[in-house]
């Protein structure tokens, strides 16, 4: 779908999201490759947790900027994460793992919206789980 | 493993109230590579960067190497900035467990609170 860098404000060295691929009313779909020179890779090859919740928070970003986009904005909002709920680390991923990430956006009220987000590595095994309040900004 | 310590913050003093509980103060370093993506011209700590700074403190601590596997909840309160809040204090708490421990932890300063998070770390 579009370029990432037109669906979310965050730059290098912290864009923690390669592409958004599906997305609905509902729901989106985007994924990341974890490479050598990803900003939360960890010595022994893995990414930390915290590298996986900023992933879950940008897809969320992406999917809330190819809406706006869609809705007729020129550049994409800026979000905050607000709070994070519930989440549950299962492992974590290595270098050339590819992660998938659903995120399913709740109903917003003044500016927060509740998501949930869910990460697969490889197509298959559960990485991580949560739910998170999203704040956008208003410019 | 220690992502973050003379990269984005660093550990200016420590008052250990005993071996499972600290305040770090701790001063956050502008020029970490961070910000020129997180946003440009607009440097904001990110979120994820206050928390690893958190777990980082608690492995310091501990003197182990931690993971989150769960976060109850975490609360971003406020926005941090390096220019805003240049000294941050850390609140680690923690409660030994069988596989790792509970913590309770918080940033703030003497104006306000930036984070409060709950959860449990694992060692790895």
């Amino acid at each position: 779908m579009d370029n990432i860098q037109a669906l979310i404000p965050q730059r290098p060295p912290i864009i923690m999201v390669d592409e958004l691929t599906e997305a609905d009313e509902e729901q989106a779909l985007c994924q990341l490759t974890v490479r050598e020179d990803n900003f939360f890779l960890q010595s022994d090859g893995t990414m930390a947790e915290t590298g996986i919740i900023e992933h879950i928070a940008q897809s969320a970003s992406a999917y809330a900027g190819h809406k706006a986009l869609q809705g007729g904005a020129k550049v994409p909002p800026v979000g905050y994460i607000g709070e994070i709920k519930n989440f549950h680390l299962y492992q974590l991923p290595k270098v050339g793992d590819q992660l998938q990430t659903t995120i399913v956006m709740g109903p917003e009220a003044q500016g927060v919206t509740l998501l949930h987000g869910e990460t697969l590595r490889n197509g298959k095994e559960l990485v991580a789980k949560t739910q998170m309040k999203i704040f956008i900004a208003q410019e | 493993m220690m992502l973050l310590d003379d990269k984005f913050y660093r550990i200016a003093a420590v008052a250990k109230d005993n071996e499972h509980v600290a305040t770090y103060t701790i001063e956050l370093l502008a020029d970490c590579t961070v910000y020129q993506g997180h946003f440009p011209g607009k440097p904001v700590c990110p979120g994820v960067c206050n928390i690893q700074t958190i777990k980082e403190c608690a492995m310091r601590l501990l003197g182990e190497n931690l993971c989150f596997k769960t976060i109850k909840q975490c609360r971003l309160t406020a926005v941090a900035t390096p220019a805003t809040c240049p000294v941050l204090l850390v609140r680690i708490q923690t409660t030994p467990t069988e596989e790792g421990y509970q913590l309770q932890a918080s940033i703030y300063n003497q104006s306000q609170t930036y984070m409060e998070l709950k959860g449990t770390l694992i060692k790895t």
